[in-house]
């Protein structure tokens, strides 16, 4: 049996309330008022497609051993390279082997399912197997823009394999039409669209019934068989007419949370299936479709095998720690959309050796230290000489990650001197659950969150951001948690 | 067996630049200054050292790399310079360095001179530099040196269940009392006390 073994999710902490944005440009488009409601969720300024598609894929591997992965698949249309491959960035995150397959899928906004498709082909094939598919866009629109209203930040992931499936595959159909209702040139930062008409009425209103119908024609069922029916939309009446020529109930069709998170691109189909399976029952037939450049469309059986996972934050997780981001300049500055005063001593350049970065690649992507064979202690960076003073081996060391147990917060600062494009940059010592002990910036919190003692839990993050090379530099960060959570 | 330097090393003058902004002093002019009170109180003439020893931790700022900077700004005579550099010990590290050539017997005069010029940045507080090396760099924080030192703050306050507030009382403390003696020295970069 081929399918889904494991699904995760990521939504960026905070949340920008639709009516703030309108509140700064509602003058340019006053009818954007009818798309001002609710909140969309916003990236960290320390966060990009990168970073939350690992977080998407380390809440997927929640319980599984990470030597287990075959494949990492990341999409995106916005990642942050044109070429160094991000699908190497997540599975670097994940701490996985570096002798499996890895691929960036991209271009269109079905690109999510397309990267789905080519994993559930792969492993069917018998040519990968657990093969991690993720999936996370963060889209611009000008300001004022619709598109700018409507986008949401976010990321899921999914692992495709032939064991423990959760939600069996049974077949697919896809299609592919030059239909441009969006598009970005080779250079372009912003999201073009045509007339929401068109594309309402001649886009999603012709290719997702197109889609699903092509599905049950292959696979023998009808659009009334399916407990979950999940494709992105944003139009509301444009939804009403899909669900209504389908014959599908709309209690069946799974929310696509515009109210509470935007739409997340290339994301946004695989964010509703885990959604989807969050709330599903074992037998429900789920239908997925994407859409953007042409559809795909996926037909799951859910197994009771879902009733074995290990707990995991998902969607349900992710939006319960939601927390507002009260300004739009703030925003703006996050996603580098305005030119902001950080100070001259923000202009002092890091220089990315990539010579010394593939030396320390294990420490830097997968948080790898190590750990003394002699008397066991754990020391990040990783160390040729022991620290322990009574020991002080040399090279006696095997590696251990450290992302997956969090740590406890040993000292704190606030500081508004440091260059930051967030101020103020908190940071301070954090001790590794299990041992070892090392400076780290704290992040998603203000430093009223922190107290010495307190849990963190560590989050691949973008470190620093050389905007002379167009270099994005990654590391963790600590994000102070619940106590007593996982 | 090692039996120490005492006694056999003797400070014969000392000098000493006023302490500031000195916008209008590069550390050429600063070195000079310093080193003409230094052989006046010496009573030596230039000729007579036979080695020195170079203390700047930011070179990049203001120095540069290496001994040069002492030997072409004071027109020493053709004597080895040694630049050294250890955060706030530099000064302490030129002065260790000087002592051994004499204690050794290897020199029978010798300088220590330490000269930082930091107000060339653009901005307050120290430049910021990867000074813990590359790696550090790439992903330690984007620390300044009061953020370090202010960790030892909440640290301590949980480890000896002293309120953050008289921490910080105790912080401050620390800080009147330099304003206090800055105001006794005329040599002082801030020289008003705090009441």
């Amino acid at each position: 049996m081929i399918g889904i073994r494991s699904y995760g999710g990521y939504v960026p902490r905070y949340r920008l309330n639709r009516m703030i944005v309108f509140g700064s440009m509602g003058w340019i488009n006053p009818a954007n008022m009818l798309n001002a409601q609710g909140e969309k969720a916003v990236a960290n300024f320390d966060e990009d497609p990168v970073t939350m598609a690992a977080a998407a894929a380390a809440d997927c591997m929640s319980g599984l051993d990470r030597d287990l992965v075959g494949g990492v698949y990341f999409a995106s249309t916005t990642a942050p390279y044109k070429e160094r491959l991000c699908a190497n960035l997540v599975a670097g995150a994940l701490a996985t082997r570096e002798d499996i397959r890895t691929a960036d899928f991209g271009g269109g906004l079905k690109a999510g399912t397309t990267a789905l498709v080519a994993a559930l082909d792969a492993v069917s094939a018998g040519t990968a197997g657990n093969v991690i598919v993720s999936a996370a866009d963060n889209r611009l629109g000008t300001m004022g823009s619709v598109q700018e209203l409507m986008f949401g930040d976010g990321a899921a992931a999914l692992m495709v394999g032939d064991a423990d499936v959760i939600a069996e595959f049974k077949g697919s159909f896809s299609t592919g039409h030059d239909f441009v209702d969006h598009f970005r040139g080779g250079e372009a930062k912003y999201d073009r669209q045509w007339e929401e008409r068109w594309i309402r009425d001649e886009g999603f209103g012709k290719f997702v019934p197109e889609a699903i119908s092509g599905l049950c024609e292959k696979c023998g069922v009808a659009p009334g068989d399916f407990a979950k029916v999940v494709y992105p939309c944003y139009y509301g009446g444009a939804r009403k007419g899909i669900n209504k020529k389908l014959g599908v109930e709309p209690d069946r069709v799974v929310d696509n949370m515009q109210a509470v998170v935007g739409d997340t691109g290339s994301a946004h189909p695989l964010l509703m299936l885990v959604k989807a399976l969050e709330e599903a029952a074992p037998g429900d037939k789920i239908l997925l479709v994407s859409y953007g450049s042409g559809c795909d469309a996926l037909y799951f059986e859910v197994t009771d095998k879902i009733n074995d996972l290990e707990p995991r934050r998902g969607v349900a997780g992710n939006l319960a720690r939601r927390a507002d981001l009260d300004s739009y300049a703030k925003y703006l500055t996050w996603r580098r959309m305005v030119t902001v005063d950080t100070g001259l001593r923000s202009e002092e350049q890091k220089w990315t050796r990539w010579s010394l970065m593939w030396r320390s690649h294990r420490a830097m992507l997968s948080l790898e230290g190590n750990r003394c064979t002699a008397c066991g202690t754990v020391q990040f960076p990783p160390q040729k000489v022991c620290v322990n003073p009574e020991c002080g081996a040399v090279d006696q060391t095997e590696p251990i990650v450290l992302s997956g147990n969090g740590g406890r917060v040993g000292s704190f600062t606030s500081d508004m001197l440091a260059a930051s494009i967030n101020p103020p940059a908190i940071y301070g010592a954090v001790d590794f659950n299990g041992g070892g002990r090392y400076l780290f910036d704290f992040t998603d919190c203000t430093v009223d969150d922190l107290a010495v003692g307190g849990p963190v839990d560590f989050s691949f993050r973008i470190k620093h951001y050389d905007r002379m090379r167009d270099i994005t530099d990654y590391f963790w960060k600590a994000v102070p948690a619940a106590e007593g959570a996982e | 067996m090692a039996e120490g330097i005492r006694d056999k090393v003797v400070i014969l003058g000392m000098g000493c630049t006023k302490f500031g902004e000195r916008w209008e002093s590069d550390s050429e002019d600063l070195a000079v200054e310093a080193f003409m009170e230094c052989i006046a109180d010496a009573g030596i003439e230039k000729k007579e050292i036979q080695a020195a020893w170079l203390g700047s931790h930011f070179d990049e700022i203001n120095v540069g790399k290496g001994g040069n900077f002492l030997g072409a700004a004071l027109k020493l005579p053709m004597v080895p310079v040694t630049r050294v550099e250890n955060f706030c010990a530099s000064g302490t590290e030129a002065f260790r360095g000087a002592c051994y050539g004499v204690a050794s017997g290897a020199y029978d005069i010798a300088l220590a001179l330490g000269v930082e010029k930091l107000k060339d940045t653009g901005y307050g507080g120290l430049p910021d530099s990867p000074a813990f090396g590359q790696i550090q760099a790439m992903i330690g924080p984007n620390a300044t040196a009061p953020g370090m030192f202010a960790q030892i703050g909440t640290a301590y306050s949980a480890a000896y269940g002293v309120p953050m507030e008289k921490v910080k009382q105790a912080m401050a403390h620390i800080s009147w009392k330099s304003h206090r003696n800055g105001a006794s020295n005329p040599r002082a970069h801030l020289r008003k006390a705090i009441p």
